[in-house]
């Protein structure tokens, strides 16, 4: 177990260096530098002084000995300084993920809340009217374009009944200042809740179907449980295994929903933070940014590959190993 | 007579066509798509039937209501929003299957030289594929999106184009698209490469490169038609998502992504814009969902119930 874990957490360090070369790379060919942005903020610039900046700040050394220098100061964390926020990058980040995460966990509580149940029904009665029903708005629900979905709750609930924000975070605090912020959160959350049931309720449906086929199921018919305690009692802990795998594999198009439900509602959290940085061109914080990212994803893989083995006692981490 | 019906009831294709019928949703949106493609294709046409120049700015009529000489009304310009609905649909129609095509061939190409070479370089391809599996898709495509063509050398003819967007969104899309079916063509080889056709194919001298084109490839046929059709709905969605944000299609070329981007701030004037390229993209991708659904079923009877277990 513990060699299984550490070998895979090298894995996981293995793959976020490559992207961090990767990503330094990618930003390094966005338009612009720093110094183009000074100069932009300051006519009086000559070429010359241009010239001298760049080599203070080393944009005249070729692209790996300024990743080198980077990563040097990364490791003992440094991380620079945001453009855009005006403060270190970690202070930038720190509340945005936080944010993040309030929105992430509360929309994939919910959706699976709704999504399991939904699913299991579907799966006990299959080919009936009600699983076609589910399959349906299942379907509709992977379909949507997820920025539509936001744009047309704003339009139902901000726009037409008035009942809620349409974007944005409160200013103030305290015990009044928490309802307000609570408004604030309803549509971002119904957004990437229900961007997300369709999927997770497919998932749910397909296990749950094919494990209601094996032997061990029709032999707990056979003794005379109700079906309930078939359903719920004996297949529902095999059918979850490859749910909650999926689950987890899932976290990066989890990540990839925040992004674009947190720019639709300007709600402030990592997804904004990095394409408000990318467009804004905050080098610095970008960087930083897709790594979190990038690490959150591998986390996630890691966390499947954990859960894949500790849920299923037929698969050993050595299996997983190979 | 009905001995004939029942014979071609028999052949395979027949078959097949009838496990298709039977899955009516996916014929109806077959149906849809057909519609929409000739729509989107015939929008020239359309444009000059109904006596409407699609870049004409009229700054008298912003917002028009819908009208007999605009159907759907006018958007903060002017223009008629239906006809550039319909060329919005000729471009993210394009893209979908231009960049979803691109990204199959990648992933067959990838998936047979894996599978058929075995061994190191199948472990670490595969490996690649992994990785870019677990990779944040979105995040790192608005990064490949930002970067600054110029900067790696590309000609500046090309650049200059007003159709670079449109080639660039391609590329970007295949670049990271093709894992689906680069692993499930993989996972055909491996299994194919060791039945005794293709021993057979080997024992005649056939070299590597001929087996796998010519012996192998042909077997992978549908699960590889499978795998794009249920892809070609997540590509204009990736597609529009792009769009929107700004870094997709640019204007004034439309598309359904960009014709959403200045649609939330003009939500209180003009709630349609923010409705009808929404909807357009919505039912394209339901409709190529549901399609691929029904060739599953029809491909490969066995995924039936399988099938939603797949991951998208």
């Amino acid at each position: 177990m513990s060699a299984f874990l550490i070998r895979r957490t090298i894995h996981s360090l293995i793959v976020l260096f490559v992207m961090s070369i990767v990503i330094y790379a990618l930003i390094g060919l966005m338009p612009g530098d720093p110094v183009d942005l000074m100069i932009s903020a300051d006519p009086d610039i000559t070429s010359e002084d241009a010239a001298r900046l760049r080599a203070i700040y080393g944009l005249d050394q070729p692209l790996w000995s300024r990743y080198a220098n980077w990563l040097g100061a990364a490791l003992s964390g440094d991380f620079g300084y945001s453009r855009l926020y005006a403060q270190p990058v970690w202070q930038a980040i720190i509340p945005a993920l936080s944010n993040t995460l309030v929105l992430l966990i509360s929309s994939l509580a919910l959706a699976l809340a709704i999504a399991l149940p939904a699913g299991i029904f579907a799966a006990t009665r299959p080919y009936s009217l009600a699983d076609y029903g589910i399959n349906l708005a299942a379907f509709a629900g992977i379909s949507m374009p997820p920025f539509w979905l936001g744009i047309l709750l704003i339009l139902v609930f901000a726009v037409t009944l008035g009942w809620l924000p349409a974007g944005g975070t409160a200013e103030s605090t305290g015990a009044s200042g928490l309802w307000a912020q609570l408004q604030f959160l309803v549509l971002p959350v119904a957004s990437l809740t229900i961007a997300g049931i369709g999927g997770h309720t497919r998932y749910m449906r397909a296990s749950m179907i094919e494990t209601l086929r094996q032997d061990y199921i029709r032999t707990a018919r056979a003794k005379g449980l109700s079906e309930s305690r078939v359903v719920l009692g004996h297949a529902l802990r095999n059918a979850m295994i490859p749910v909650v795998t999926v689950i987890a594999l899932d976290l990066g198009v989890l990540f990839s929903g925040a992004l674009i439900t947190e720019t639709v509602f300007a709600y402030p959290g990592m997804g904004k933070l990095i394409f408000d940085a990318i467009m804004g061109n905050d080098y610095n914080l970008a960087l930083v940014g897709l790594l979190m990212a990038t690490a959150l994803t591998l986390l996630g893989n890691l966390l499947a590959d954990v859960a894949y083995a500790s849920l299923d006692p037929r698969i050993s981490y050595e299996e997983l190993d190979t | 007579m009905s001995n004939a019906a029942v014979l071609l009831a028999e052949t395979p294709a027949r078959a097949l066509l009838n496990r298709f019928m039977r899955h009516r949703l996916a014929l109806f949106s077959a149906g849809v798509l057909i519609v929409l493609a000739a729509l989107a294709l015939l929008a020239p046409v359309i444009e000059t039937f109904m006596g409407i120049d699609a870049d004409a700015v009229d700054l008298f009529a912003r917002y028009g209501p819908a009208s007999s000489a605009h159907p759907l009304g006018t958007d903060e310009l002017g223009r008629d929003v239906l006809v550039r609905l319909l060329y919005g649909g000729r471009i993210s129609l394009f893209v979908g299957l231009t960049a979803t095509i691109a990204a199959a061939i990648i992933g067959t190409a990838v998936g047979l030289l894996a599978g058929y070479a075995g061994g190191r370089i199948d472990a670490f391809v595969m490996r690649v594929t992994d990785g870019v599996i677990a990779l944040p898709v979105l995040p790192l495509l608005i990064v490949l999106a930002a970067v600054d063509l110029g900067k790696l050398g590309l000609p500046a003819d090309l650049l200059g184009s007003e159709n670079v967007s449109l080639y660039r969104i391609v590329a970007i899309v295949a670049l990271v698209g093709w894992t689906t079916v680069a692993r499930l063509v993989r996972a055909s080889t491996l299994s194919l490469k060791t039945r005794p056709f293709v021993l057979a194919a080997h024992a005649q001298g056939a070299g590597a490169l001929r087996i796998m084109v010519r012996h192998i490839l042909p077997n992978l046929a549908s699960p590889i038609i499978v795998a794009t059709t249920l892809s070609v709905g997540n590509v204009i969605l990736l597609e529009s998502v792009l769009s929107f944000l700004g870094l997709g299609i640019q204007p004034p070329l439309p598309s359904w992504g960009n014709l959403l981007t200045g649609a939330q701030e003009t939500i209180w004037e003009a709630p349609g814009l923010a409705f009808y390229p929404g909807m357009m993209i919505f039912i394209t991708v339901i409709a190529f969902n549901f399609v691929g659904d029904g060739l599953q079923d029809a491909l490969d009877p066995r995924a039936r119930d399988r099938k939603a277990a797949d991951r998208h």
